[in-house]
């Protein structure tokens, strides 16, 4: 078993490698320690997150920024600087700064599409011709949303932000009607689009160039020494890591100049392992793909957290389950997707209202709103027409560490010293992945897991493969599911009688079945959540036991534990309390 | 009497007496400010309106009722109309949410003791409006002139500046278009070449009037016209013009060229499209035409209970005692028959008179005749006669 990528963490991102050794995670019991840091590292990741994580509904109003903080450009004429001198993140501002800039009022701000244009990528470090084109792609398809209209001055060679913006001026200028028509409106009066000259200076004033940079490109092969048991284990494994930085400017449609506002950093690593069938160019290819992916996820998500470019809208409609409001496909709207509600005061504070799912996407031609279920509200039962929604960009990556009591069926054995045992202490960490997009099915999750089971007298690890559907009934969620897994054991017989068993030995049989469960959530805020889970195994009973051993050559015939009586059935029933973080 | 039962009878009045204080809550609106912003067409209009309340659907329908209020006082002007939209807009506030076609909430927010204060953007159906009030019998007495007295009819004159302009013809039709719509008789001041063959007297009955425009819409008989002038302002986003139209339209008494109101209008600024100069001057006159018909139903409501004005031109030779008692004979008849009257002009040759007539030109001509002929037995020969103008000479 071999899982093609599993979720790691480090350099303060979230991040997916490549690839994993099936060794590392399954050598057992040598291995332990090693799964206890899977255990434990969730678990101090949550803690910052859970903390930062604000409730549903703030009881405190946010309050605005003072008024000079609005002024952006932040950097003026940073475009001028020489590329290496990467300037310093602008604070984020509010839609309340974003609006004032505008001249709004921020509790009208709603998201007017955008436009957007591809500058050459700088190669700040090294990268081989061969991976170039990947990380463009990867970067491109993470930065170029649709949510944006695309600027393609793609034709004009090596430009500098400033002449890249005298060439997007040009292409907006000669495009700016069409694409006023396209968003507008229809007026039964005159039988035509209205296209107002508000409506030609905003796609001139919304313009944004963006131009990334390979700040890191590492790709190493290592050759990693592991003792299993005493013994010398060598594999050869590729190594990827990968920093990007994509500055944004802003194009100054009057002046015809790039005016910088924004840089984001994501930063990637992937491995993969040589031998099973896997070369050594597959290799390189798989870890430099794994830190692409896990560059793009995150691009993905901080991208569409840039103020400028948050989808905002009011609610249109709001009834006791849902609202619905005017985003649609057209802006990139995803099922599932989060939306933090805001109640604006006339002071400019702002305040959290609640918090909804989308659970019908507009196709933004014959539907042009879409709706989305309350989640929590905090002031009442009901959302209300004409609060404000702003998105809440996540991954979609959820992950789970729970604890609890797993039943079995341990046979005794007198021989072998082994009395009747029912319940081990599990522990269990889990990787959901939102299926939304792809079966279209809301609250959809693929998830992977592990497991560490300590019964009488023996260990146990496993993994498993599974489908979880949410169904909430506001913060409260219902997650039936399906598991299917794979398990090991782990016994040692200290007080074996029988002549054929070593009491100095580890004996392993294996196992495999699937678990139907169904689980409650509670959601004390959009990325953080607490739950407990109840679920049948039923798995595969093990009689055919073998002598552990670190030795690859070794061939040991299976012994029949059976015939004195033992056998271990990890059938049964599993409770489980934890907690969830939500990507 | 036991202590429960008082208790029980106690709870009970208490009850009874919250109960209609909860049922009378008020159905005024609470904020009042509302402004029209378009007038889409001849019965509708969009208005901004302000709605407060304790939530979203209460400040929503504060600002239905402020919004529909901002209506009916355009169409309530009299002041008997007034005193009866007083003592009937609870009936209408009441059902508000009906004469709005379509709203928009604009901004949201919440506010001190008030919770929420909405911006709206609402479109209402002021045909539908005017109907209910006068189904009421508010606009009773509009309905009366309606009956009696008919609309003004109204001449529509384009400055000269607009008559250069390519777009002249559909400016014109949609200033008539808009009237009809709202029930007024529109008098083409493109018929006027098809009157160039009028008497020379008549051309110089005519000719009294104060301005050559005046002249036009007497020539037409309207009993007011409307003078509009369409201004269309260019500008630059890029390579691409935009057009912006400012309008404005003035008011007039035929009979006397006084000025009765003038408003201005104004259109959105459009890309310059193919047919944007004629939405943006289409847009901008509706929005001009619709503010200066309040002024001119305000002021047709008071002048047409009077009656119908007329200019009567009386033509004979009124030199010496005998013109003397001629004239004196015609002043006395025109005041006997139309007791509101004014003299304009009095010389040797010709008495030119304004006068209020309930009933038709022809009507006034015959009563005329009659009574000049019963008082001198002399006859009072009728020249020519249009829907304001009565040319006569005396025998």
């Amino acid at each position: 078993m071999n899982p093609p990528a599993v979720w790691s963490l480090g350099g303060g991102r979230f991040r997916i490698a490549g690839q994993t050794d099936k060794l590392t995670l399954f050598q057992a019991p040598g291995s332990m320690r090693q799964l206890f840091s899977l255990f434990l590292l969730p678990l101090l990741l949550a803690a910052p997150v859970a903390a930062s994580a604000s409730a549903f509904a703030a009881a405190a109003p946010e309050d605005g920024p003072p008024a000079a903080d609005a002024a952006m450009p932040k950097v003026p004429a940073a475009a001028e600087t020489p590329p290496a001198a990467i300037p310093a993140e602008t604070p984020a501002e509010t839609p309340k700064d974003a609006a004032k800039e505008l001249g709004k009022d921020a509790s009208v701000a709603t998201y007017e599409r955008k436009s957007i244009s591809y500058l050459r990528t700088v190669r700040r470090a090294k990268v081989p011709d061969e991976f170039y084109a990947g990380v463009v792609r990867a970067v491109r398809e993470s930065v170029e949303l649709p949510r944006f209209d695309y600027n393609d001055i793609s034709h004009l060679e090596a430009l500098t932000p400033q002449e890249a913006a005298a060439a997007v001026r040009e292409y907006l200028d000669a495009v700016k009607v069409e694409r006023a028509r396209e968003q507008g409106e229809y007026d039964l009066r005159f039988k035509d689009v209205v296209i107002t000259g508000a409506d030609l200076r905003r796609i001139a004033d919304s313009a944004y160039l963006y131009q990334p940079s390979v700040d890191r490109f590492s790709l190493q092969r290592k050759r990693i020494v592991q003792y299993v048991n005493g013994k010398q284990v060598v594999s050869l494994r590729w190594v990827a890591a990968v920093s990007v930085s994509v500055r944004f400017y802003r194009v100054d449609f009057a002046r015809g100049r790039a005016v910088e506002f924004k840089v984001l950093r994501a930063s990637g690593d992937g491995s993969a392992g040589v031998g099973y069938g896997i070369s050594h160019n597959q290799a390189r290819r798989e870890a430099v793909a794994g830190a692409l992916g896990s560059i793009a996820t995150v691009l993905r998500r901080d991208v569409r957290a840039v103020e400028e470019f948050k989808l905002l809208t009011p609610v249109s409609a709001a009834g006791f389950n849902g609202v619905t409001f005017a985003l649609t496909r057209r802006e990139g709207l995803a099922l599932d997707q989060g939306f933090w509600v805001y109640d604006y005061f006339t002071d400019g504070r702002r305040q959290k209202a609640g918090y909804v799912k989308v659970r019908r996407v507009g196709d933004g031609e014959k539907r042009l709103d879409s709706d989305a279920e309350n989640i929590a509200v905090s002031n009442g039962w009901r959302l209300e027409e004409g609060q404000l929604l702003e998105e809440n960009p996540q991954i979609g990556v959820t992950l789970l560490v729970d604890g609890g009591v797993q039943r079995y069926r341990l046979q005794d054995a007198p021989a072998l010293g082994v009395g009747d045992a029912t319940t081990g202490i599990k522990a269990r960490i889990e990787a959901g992945y939102s299926l939304a997009q792809a079966t279209r099915v809301s609250e959809l999750y693929g998830t992977l897991g592990l497991h560490f089971l300590a019964g009488g007298g023996f260990t146990e690890v496993g993994g498993e493969l599974g489908l979880d559907k949410r169904l909430y009934f506001r913060r409260l969620v219902l997650v039936p599911g399906a598991r299917l897994g794979y398990l090991k054991s782990y016994f040692d017989f200290p007080g074996a009688t029988a002549p054929e068993i070593d009491p100095w030995a580890t004996y392993t049989a294996s196992s495999f079945g699937v678990t139907p469960r169904l689980g409650v959530e509670f959601f004390l805020s959009p990325a953080f959540s607490i739950g407990a889970r109840a679920g049948y195994r039923a798995y595969t009973t093990q009689t055919q036991f073998e002598l552990s051993s670190d030795d690859e050559e070794s061939d040991t015939a299976p012994l029949d534990l059976g015939a004195y009586g033992f056998q271990y059935d990890p059938s049964g029933l599993e409770l489980y309390g934890g907690i969830a973080v939500s990507f | 009497m036991n202590m429960n039962k008082v208790r029980w009878f106690g709870a009970l009045l208490l009850v009874l007496a919250l109960v209609p204080a909860c049922g009378n809550k008020s159905v005024r609106p609470t904020s009042w400010q509302a402004e029209v912003v378009e007038s889409l067409d001849g019965n509708r209009v969009r208005v901004n309106a302000i709605g407060v309340g304790d939530d979203t659907d209460e400040a929503k329908l504060d600002g239905f009722r402020a919004a529909v209020n901002r209506v009916a006082q355009d169409l309530v002007q009299s002041q008997e109309e007034r005193f009866g939209w007083e003592a009937s807009s609870d009936e209408v506030f009441g059902k508000a949410g009906q004469y709005i076609e379509s709203y928009k909430i604009k901004s949201r927010r919440k506010e001190g003791d008030i919770d929420v204060k909405l911006t709206l953007d609402l479109v209402v159906n002021r045909k539908r409006l005017n109907d209910d009030l006068v189904a009421m019998g508010v606009l009773k007495a509009q309905r009366e002139l309606l009956s009696d007295l008919k609309n003004p009819s109204i001449v529509v004159i384009a400055e000269d500046a607009v008559k250069t302009k390519a777009w002249r013809r559909l400016a014109t039709d949609h200033v008539t278009g808009y009237l009809t719509t709202r029930k007024f008789e529109v008098l083409d001041e493109g018929q006027v070449t098809k009157l160039q063959g009028m008497s020379a007297d008549t051309r110089a009955a005519v000719g009294t009037a104060p301005d050559a425009v005046a002249q036009i819409a007497l020539q037409l008989g309207g009993d007011i016209y409307i003078v509009y002038d369409v201004k269309v302002d260019r500008a630059k986003v890029g390579r691409d013009g935009t057009v912006k139209a400012s309008a404005s339209a003035r008011a007039f008494e035929t009979t006397t060229a006084r000025s009765i109101g003038s408003a201005t209008g104004f259109s959105r600024e459009y890309a310059a499209t193919a047919g944007s100069d004629e939405k943006a001057v289409a847009e901008a006159l509706s929005d001009a035409i619709d503010r200066v018909l309040v002024n001119v139903m305000d002021y047709w409501k008071d002048d047409a209970i009077k009656g119908f004005q007329f200019l009567i031109e009386v033509r004979g030779d009124f030199k010496g005692d005998g013109g003397e008692k001629i004239r004196r004979d015609i002043y006395r008849i025109v005041k006997e028959t139309a007791p509101e009257f004014k003299e304009n002009l009095a010389t040797d040759r010709s008495l030119n008179y304004r006068v209020w007539y309930k009933g038709s030109n022809t009507d006034l001509l015959f009563a005329l005749q009659d009574r000049f002929e019963s008082a001198t037995g002399r006859k009072l020969k009728s020249v020519s006669q249009n829907r304001k103008l009565i040319q006569l000479e005396v025998q």
